[in-house]
C-alpha cells in the first residue's frame, strides 16, 4: 500500500523508522504473549473436563484390559493369570453351545439371549419408527401432539418403565386383556413363563425407544426438499414407489445412526432385565443377559478379572457388529 | 369425478390419523393406567377385566410410599445427585466447549477427537475399573463418588462446543480488542451468551442423572443412599409392600419430574436430540 | 405432442388469489412463455398444468384430455424445476433412467435411451457422477435429459436459468430454444421473470400480473402493441416513460398538459383520443424513441437534466419536465451535459402510446 509521502530531512527519517520498528517489536511480543496466554487459558479451561474423562474413560478402559489378565478378589494381591479368564469365558461358551443348562453356562445363555433380543428389537424399532415417521410426515395438523406422545417413553427411566410393565404383563394384567381382542385365548404369564419373558422385555424396549427414533426419522424426512418428491411424481412414481426410491435411500444416514445406536443399546441391555427378570435372569435364565452376567461376575461372584474379560468380549461384539453393519449398509444398492 | 378424487384423499387422511392415534394410545396408555391405578387399592387394580375409575379413590399408596422413610431419602438423593451432575456439567462443559471452540492451544483437536472416541467405549468396560478406583478413593456408597464419573459428560462438551462455534467470531474479537483476556472473555462473554446451550445441557443432564440406574446400583451400597430408581427396584425385589400399587405410585413419582419437564420443554428437547442425531 | 388449453383457471391460497381466471392456449409444438414479476402467478400456473396444484375453478386440457383430476403421476408432462430437483442419491445415469424405470421400460431399452439422450445433450461423460459433483450448467442439462428421455407431451420449465451465471445464461437460453423447439418440436411452457429470455425464446408470451393474464401475443406484438400500461411498462429496458396529464383541445389540435409543457398529440391519434378531452390520460414513450438535443430546436420541448448514466455504447439521460416524474431517454454514445442543464427533446411520432389513466388500457 502506498503511503502518503512527505519529504523530510535525514534525522527525522531516522526517528520515525525507529519508532516504527519499536512498535513492530512490541506488537510481536504482544502477539506471542497473547498466543501463549491463549494457549494456557485454553488448556486450563479444558483441564478438568479432559482429566475426568481421560481418567474415568481411557484409564479405566486400559485398566479393564489389564485386569482381564489377572485373578483377583478385590482384597488380596492381584495374581497374573495370563489367558485364564478368557479360558473361563471360552469354556462357558463351549458348554453352552453343547447344550448345558443356563446355570452351567451363564455367559453363553446371556449371549444367546441378548443376540435373540437384539435380532427382535433393532429391526422392529427401526422399521416401526420409519413407518410412523412416514405417517406423521403427511400434511396433517397436530403432529406435535403425536411427537410428544411417542417421545414420552424415551424420557422416562427404563427401570421405572419396567416396573410399570411388570404390572401390565401380569397374567391377569392389561396386556393380556387387550390381547383378547386380537388373539383370543393367548394370554401367557409373561413374567414367569420362560418362553415369553424375553419377548416381554423386547416389547418394553421397543415401546421405550421407537418413539425417540421416530422423531429422528421424521426430522430427516422433513429435510428432504419437496421438489424432489414433485419431480418423482412427474416421473411417474406413485406414493409407495416414492417412499421406496426417494425417502428410504435418502434416509440412509439416519437409518445407520438409528441401527447403530440401537445395537449399542440392545447388546448391553441391563436395566430392563434386572427389573423384569431379576438379577439371576428369571425362570430358566430366559431373561439373563451378557450385561447381567458381567455384573454378577464382578459384584456377586467377586471375580473382576473374569468380568473384565467378558466385558472385552462384549466390547468386541458391539464394535464388530456396528462396523459390519455400517460397511454393508453403505454399499447396499439403493 | 372431482368428488372421487377428494374422497380418496379424505379416506387416506382419516387412515393416517387412525394409525397415528392408535400408536399414541399405545405409548400413552401405560402412563394413564398407572396414574389411574395409583389411586386404587391393589385389590381393585389387579381386577380382570381392568377397571378405569378408582373406587374407592384412595391416597393410601402414596401415603405408604412416604411413610417409608427411605422413600423420601431416595427422592432427596436423586435430587442431590442430579444437582451435582447438572452443576458440574454446566461449569466444566461450558469451559471446555468454549476453549475447544474459540481458543487455540496445542493438541486441541487431538484432545477433542480423543474425547469423542470415548463415546464408543461401552459402559460395561469401564464400570468395574471405575468401581475399583472409586473404592480406593473411599467414595463408594457416596453420591459424590458416583458423580465423579459423569461430572463432565462428553456429549455436554460436544454440545457446548457446537454452540460456541455457531456464535459469530466478531463478538469474541470485539472482546479481545477491548482488552479482554481469554479467561475473562469466558466469564463476561461466553458464559452469558451460552445460556441456551447451557440450558440444554442442564436439561439433558438432569434427565440422565434422574433416570440413571446402573451407576447408582453399582456405586451406592446402603439403602439410605440409593437414588430413586435403585430404591424402587430394591423395594420391589424385597417386596417391601405386599401389594404392587405402591410401586406403581412410586414409579409415577419418579417419572413425574421428567414427564413434566418434557411436556413443558418438548419443542426444544426434540429439536436438540434431532440435531445431535444429524451430527452423529 | 399436444396442445395445452386453460379455461378460466383459478387458484386460491387462503384469501390470496394466485391465479385469477386465466385463459390461454398453447399450440402443439409452440414455445410459450409465461412472463411476469415475482408473485404474479406464473409458477403457480405452471404447477397447475403439471398437476402439482389443483385448480379451484376452471378446466385444464392437455391434448384432448381434461386433466383436472388426473394425478400428476399420470399426466405425461415433464418439468425442469428451478432447483433442478435432481435425485441426490442417484448417479446421473440413474436420474435420467428413473422415469423410464417408473414406466416399466425394460432395462436394455432404458440403457439405450439414457445413453442416447445423454449424448444428445453432451453429458455422456458424466453418467457415473453424482449431482453434487456437477456444475450448475451440467446439473441443468441432466434435469433436461431426465425430462426429455420419456418423450412427454408437454415440457414445463420453471425459471431454469435463474441459478446460472450471466454468461452461461445467455448460452443456455439459445441452446434450450434450439433443443426444445427446433430439434425436438415439443410443446414447451416456460416460466421466467426475465423479459430478455422471453423475448428471445418465445413463440408466444403471456404477460402476467397479480394472477391475471395481461396480454398474450408474439414477442413483437407485446413490444410494439402493448394492450395496457403494465405490459407497456414491463417490456423494454429501460422501462417506457409514462407522462400523465390532462388532454386539452386548442383549435383543431390536441395537447397533453403535464408539468410545464404542453405536448402536441400526433395527428393520427386525434380521432381516437377525442372522447378523452378534458380527462387525464397517459402517454407512453420508450426511452429509445426520445431524441435529445442540447440546443433549442423547432418543435422540441424543454427539460432539465437530473441524471446521466454513461453505458459505453449508449447513455441514459434522466430529465424532468416539472411534473414530479423522472423520465429517461437513451442516446447513442455520450453527451456532454451537467446536472440542472437545460436540454431539448422530442419523440418519434410513430412510436408513441396512449392509455386510459383509470383503466390502464391502451387507447389505439
Amino acid at each position: 500500500m502506498e503511503a502518503a509521502w512527505v519529504s523530510r530531512p535525514n534525522n527525522k527519517i531516522n526517528f520515525f523508522s525507529h519508532i516504527n520498528s519499536f512498535l513492530k517489536q512490541k506488537y510481536n511480543q504482544l502477539m506471542t504473549m497473547r498466543r501463549s496466554r491463549e494457549a494456557l487459558s485454553g488448556l486450563l479451561l479444558v483441564s478438568i473436563a479432559v482429566a475426568f474423562n481421560m481418567f474415568f474413560g481411557y484409564f479405566a478402559a486400559l485398566f479393564a484390559v489389564y485386569l482381564s489378565f489377572f485373578k483377583w478378589d478385590y482384597l488380596g494381591p492381584m495374581q497374573f493369570a495370563g489367558l485364564y479368564n478368557y479360558q473361563v469365558l471360552f469354556n462357558d461358551l463351549v458348554r453352552g453351545f453343547n447344550g448345558a443348562p443356563y446355570f452351567l453356562a451363564p455367559f453363553f445363555t446371556g449371549l444367546r439371549n441378548i443376540l435373540l433380543y437384539t435380532a427382535i428389537v433393532v429391526p422392529t424399532q427401526t422399521i416401526l419408527a420409519m413407518i410412523l415417521a412416514a405417517f406423521a410426515n403427511q400434511k396433517i395438523k397436530g403432529v406435535q401432539f403425536y411427537k410428544v406422545s411417542y417421545f414420552l417413553p424415551a424420557v422416562t427411566c427404563p427401570v421405572i418403565v419396567s416396573l410399570i410393565f411388570i404390572w401390565l404383563f401380569m397374567k391377569y394384567g392389561f396386556i393380556n386383556y387387550m390381547l383378547q381382542f386380537i388373539a383370543p385365548g393367548f394370554a401367557p404369564d409373561w413374567i414367569n413363563d420362560k418362553n415369553y419373558l424375553l419377548y416381554a422385555i423386547a416389547i418394553v424396549a421397543i415401546w421405550g425407544t421407537s418413539g425417540h427414533f421416530m422423531v429422528s426419522f421424521l426430522a430427516a424426512m422433513q429435510s428432504i426438499p419437496r421438489d424432489i418428491y414433485e419431480a418423482a411424481m412427474l416421473d411417474g412414481a406413485g406414493s409407495i414407489r416414492r417412499f421406496i426410491y426417494i425417502t428410504v435411500p435418502m434416509l440412509k444416514p439416519m437409518i445407520i445412526y438409528v441401527v447403530v445406536m440401537g445395537l449399542i443399546g440392545t447388546l448391553q441391555m441391563f436395566d430392563l432385565a434386572w427389573v423384569m427378570a431379576g438379577p439371576s435372569g428369571g425362570p430358566g435364565g430366559s431373561g439373563y443377559t451378557m450385561a447381567l452376567d458381567i455384573y454378577k461376575e464382578a459384584f456377586i461372584n467377586l471375580r473382576p478379572g473374569v468380568a473384565a474379560a467378558k466385558s472385552m468380549f462384549l466390547f468386541s461384539l458391539i464394535f464388530i457388529s456396528t462396523y459390519i453393519f455400517q460397511k454393508k449398509f453403505k454399499v447396499m444398492p439403493r | 369425478m372431482r368428488i372421487k378424487f377428494k374422497l380418496s384423499r379424505i379416506l387416506w387422511i382419516a387412515f393416517v390419523y387412525l394409525v397415528l392415534s392408535i400408536f399414541a394410545l399405545v405409548y400413552l396408555t401405560p402412563f394413564i393406567r398407572s396414574f389411574v391405578a395409583s389411586f386404587m387399592t391393589w385389590e381393585q387394580a389387579s381386577r380382570f377385566p381392568p377397571e378405569w375409575i378408582p373406587s374407592p379413590f384412595t391416597f393410601e399408596n402414596y401415603l405408604k410410599l412416604f411413610r417409608l422413610e427411605l422413600f423420601t431419602r431416595w427422592i432427596l438423593n436423586s435430587a442431590l445427585y442430579a444437582g451435582v451432575i447438572v452443576v458440574g456439567n454446566i461449569l466444566f462443559a461450558s469451559m471446555a466447549g468454549y476453549a475447544f471452540a474459540r481458543l487455540r492451544f496445542p493438541g486441541r483437536d487431538a484432545l477433542f477427537s480423543a474425547l469423542l472416541a470415548l463415546l464408543m467405549i461401552p459402559v460395561f468396560v469401564t464400570i468395574v475399573p471405575n468401581y475399583i478406583i472409586v473404592y480406593r478413593l473411599g467414595l463408594i456408597d457416596n453420591i459424590f463418588g458416583l458423580a465423579l464419573l459423569s461430572l463432565v459428560n462428553v456429549s455436554s462438551i460436544f454440545l457446548m462446543k457446537q454452540y460456541y462455534l455457531s456464535l459469530p467470531q466478531e463478538v469474541f474479537d470485539a472482546a479481545r480488542l477491548d482488552g479482554c483476556g481469554p479467561i475473562k472473555a469466558f466469564f463476561y462473554i461466553a458464559l452469558p451468551l451460552g445460556k441456551p446451550a447451557i440450558g440444554a445441557v442442564a436439561v439433558y443432564q438432569f434427565l440422565g442423572a434422574w433416570n440413571a440406574f446402573l451407576g447408582p446400583l453399582v456405586f451406592l451400597r446402603s439403602p439410605e443412599n440409593f437414588t430413586l430408581p435403585v430404591g424402587l427396584s430394591f423395594a420391589f425385589q424385597r417386596s417391601m409392600w405386599t401389594e404392587y400399587t405402591p410401586i406403581i405410585a412410586g414409579s409415577l413419582v419418579a417419572a413425574a419430574p421428567t414427564i413434566l419437564l418434557f411436556i413443558v420443554l418438548n419443542k426444544y428437547l426434540i429439536r436438540g436430540i434431532v440435531i445431535s442425531a444429524g451430527k452423529g | 405432442m399436444a396442445k395445452v388449453v386453460l379455461k378460466n383457471v383459478t387458484k386460491k391460497f387462503g384469501k390470496v388469489v394466485a391465479v385469477n381466471r386465466v385463459n390461454l392456449e398453447v399450440k402443439d409444438g409452440e414455445f410459450f412463455v409465461l412472463l411476469g414479476p415475482s408473485g404474479c402467478g406464473k409458477s403457480t400456473t405452471l404447477r397447475l398444468i403439471a398437476g402439482l396444484e389443483e385448480p379451484d375453478e376452471g378446466e385444464i386440457w392437455i391434448g384432448d384430455r381434461l386433466v383436472n383430476n388426473v394425478d400428476p403421476v399420470k399426466r405425461n408432462v415433464a418439468m425442469v424445476f428451478q432447483s433442478y430437483a435432481l435425485y441426490p442419491h442417484m448417479t446421473v445415469y440413474q436420474n435420467i433412467e428413473f422415469p423410464l424405470k417408473m414406466a416399466g421400460v425394460p432395462i436394455n431399452e432404458r440403457r439405450k435411451r439414457v445413453v442416447e439422450v445423454a449424448r444428445f445433450l453432451g453429458i455422456e461423460d458424466l453418467l457415473n457422477r453424482y449431482p453434487k459433483q456437477l456444475s450448475g450448467g451440467q446439473q441443468q442439462r441432466v434435469a433436461v435429459a431426465r425430462a426429455i428421455v420419456r418423450s412427454p407431451e408437454v415440457f414445463l420449465l420453471d425459471e431454469p436459468l435463474s441459478n446460472l451465471d450471466a454468461k452461461l445464461r445467455v448460452k443456455m437460453r439459445f441452446e434450450l430454444r434450439k433443443l426444445l423447439h427446433d430439434k425436438l418440436g415439443i410443446t414447451t411452457i416456460y416460466v421466467t421473470h426475465d423479459q430478455v429470455e422471453a423475448m428471445t425464446m418465445a413463440d408466444k408470451i403471456a404477460v402476467m400480473n397479480n394472477g391475471r393474464v395481461m396480454q398474450i401475443g408474439r414477442p413483437i406484438d407485446v413490444f410494439e402493441r402493448p394492450q395496457n400500461m403494465f405490459v407497456a411498462g414491463f417490456i423494454g429496458i429501460p422501462p417506457m416513460n409514462f407522462m400523465v396529464g390532462t388532454l386539452i383541445a386548442k383549435e383543431d389540435k390536441l395537447f397533453l398538459e403535464t408539468g410545464d409543457v404542453k405536448i402536441i398529440v400526433p395527428d393520427k391519434y386525434i380521432d381516437p383520443l377525442k372522447p378523452y378531452v378534458g380527462r387525464d390520460i397517459v402517454m407512453g414513450i420508450r426511452p429509445q424513441d426520445i431524441i435529445i438535443d442540447t440546443r433549442p430546436s423547432q418543435g422540441y420541448y424543454e427539460a432539465i437534466v437530473i441524471g446521466y448514466e454513461p453505458l459505453g455504447l449508449e447513455s441514459y439521460i434522466h430529465f424532468s419536465i416539472g411534473d414530479n416524474t423522472d423520465y429517461v431517454a437513451v442516446v447513442k454514445g455520450r453527451l456532454n451535459i451537467s446536472l440542472g442543464e437545460k436540454i431539448y427533446w422530442v419523440f418519434n411520432k410513430d412510436r408513441v402510446f396512449f392509455f386510459d389513466k383509470k383503466t390502464q388500457q391502451a387507447i389505439a
